[in-house]
């Protein structure tokens, strides 16, 4: 198997051109599913009647669905359901104009909510109970002693587990090319489709997706440092 | 004026307060001392509802708040005019000590930034701590994190300030200092209700000391008269056991 570096350097640069359409998928779905994670750990963690039953259920339900199954199930569905779907509300767009990385980020934000919500029930764990009476005995409500006191102390506790979630987005999100999204991955293959150079594309897109890992990675360490500085001992 | 009235308490099958009823005039100083288990410190934080506790009736002010069915607003309220200060200091962590004095003036009284960063050094400067404004609560030792937990009670101005064994988690040699401060504290007239379990503090300090054992008030009154005139045996046994007797004085 030869390796050819001119037909490299056209995989990464096609795998190149479509990094926003994976930092787009990757960024939008990883704020969506931390602010929807932090309101499943929350209701948990308070035992909200009901609500935080059903919540138990279905992350630990649906933590146990790999991503593939998931995406490729949404999508039957949508290609089956869409047409009555669409005539029931009166929607004019017909199937073949919808962008099936709706489908994408359906699927990567439920998966992800679930798992960052057992990060963040992980870091209310990590509060000392006293942080919240200190907070309610200077007359804070619930809602502003979790705002300004203990989501605050939480983010050093999370960062860790949130470099690694997002890392894990960032992979999964390739999965999406299944349904015919283009992305990073996609996008590396399509010179590969002409010229059967194949293993370029693959190499390409990994290193594509190195980069980009190792730039999460390197932002991650100072924000850890930085998040934590209260931490020290010594000022 | 702050009274409690048949106050009950269980944390499942353990009756933690059977009945009990204080009632603590504007500027007095009380000390309530017990044993472990007394149901002191839950008495205590049942008046800012840290714990909920099961019924009776407490009168603050011109309000009158039925444990049993507590309206949030009432807790609210309760909270925003009482300080309390915790056995482990609970200093917000993330926060400079000059901005856990200010939290409460800004966020919750809705003060300036300048005006409460002046009350703030004020009342850090009273407690021996304006030096240490910018430090973090893990820099601190026991007694100086101690300081700015009552600092950050004083300065919101309360009508009564909770202490909940506020020296217990010391190192001794760092209790001499925070005593002296909330001896400070007390020197200017305001509300206060101590648990502790120093003796001379309550001696030197409180206007009168109510004894609970068991979940209920075993006797009250002028701490000259509950530690050397004990009218109740329960008393006696307790206070002799923590008050040496026949201590050799060199």
């Amino acid at each position: 198997m030869s390796f050819s570096i001119s037909s490299f350097l056209e995989s990464l640069q096609s795998a190149i051109s479509y990094v926003p359409v994976t930092l787009k998928l990757t960024a939008i779905t990883f704020v969506v599913s931390f602010f929807l994670g932090a309101v499943i750990a929350t209701v948990r963690y308070y035992r909200i009647p009901v609500l935080s039953q059903f919540f138990a259920v279905f992350v630990t339900v649906y933590l146990g669905l790999p991503t593939m199954v998931a995406l490729l199930l949404y999508n039957l569905l949508f290609m089956t359901f869409y047409g009555s779907f669409a005539t029931f509300f009166h929607i004019p767009v017909p199937i073949s104009e919808v962008n099936p990385i709706i489908i994408g980020y359906f699927t990567l934000i439920m998966g992800t909510t679930c798992s960052i919500s057992e990060s963040i029930r992980g870091a209310f764990r990590g509060i000392e109970k006293v942080q919240f009476e200190a907070g309610y005995s200077i007359g804070l409500s619930r809602f502003r002693t979790l705002t300004r006191i203990v989501f605050p102390q939480m983010v050093p506790i999370l960062l860790p587990g949130m470099q690694n979630s997002l890392i894990g987005l960032l992979k999964a999100s390739n999965l999406v090319s299944a349904i015919s999204v283009i992305e990073v991955m996609a996008g590396a293959l399509l010179p590969s489709l002409l010229y059967y150079s194949y293993l370029e594309g693959y190499v390409a897109a990994a290193l594509v997706y190195w980069l980009i890992g190792i730039a999460i990675e390197i932002v991650a360490h100072y924000g850890e440092k930085y998040s934590g500085k209260y931490l020290k001992k010594t000022a | 004026m702050i009274e409690l009235n048949g106050v009950k308490k269980s944390f499942g099958k353990q009756e933690v307060l059977k009945d009990v009823s204080i009632k603590v005039e504007d500027g007095e100083v009380v000390v309530i001392l017990g044993p472990s288990g007394s149901g002191k410190t839950t008495l205590l934080r049942s008046i800012n509802f840290l714990e909920k506790a099961d019924s009776g009736i407490m009168k603050f002010k011109d309000k009158e708040i039925n444990f049993k069915s507590p309206k949030k607003k009432d807790i609210l309220y309760m909270r925003r005019h009482t300080g309390f200060v915790f056995q482990n200091y609970g200093l917000f962590a993330h926060k400079t000590v000059l901005q856990n004095v200010m939290e409460g003036l800004v966020q919750v009284q809705k003060k300036s930034k300048q005006e409460a960063q002046s009350i703030a050094e004020e009342v850090l400067a009273n407690v021996g701590m304006l030096e240490k404004r910018d430090s973090y609560p893990a820099q601190l030792s026991g007694g100086q994190q101690q300081r700015v937990g009552i600092a950050r009670a004083v300065a919101l101005k309360p009508d009564v300030i909770l202490f909940d064994e506020p020296t217990s988690a010391l190192d001794p040699e760092l209790v001499g200092e925070t005593l002296e401060v909330i001896k400070a504290v007390a020197k200017t007239g305001i509300t206060m209700i101590v648990v502790t379990h120093e003796m001379s503090f309550a001696e030197d300090v409180a206007d009168r000391v109510i004894f609970m054992d068991g979940g209920v008030v075993v006797e009250e009154g002028k701490p000259g008269e509950i530690f050397y005139k004990p009218k109740e045996e329960r008393t006696r046994q307790f206070l002799s056991r923590i008050i040496p007797q026949d201590a050799y004085v060199i």
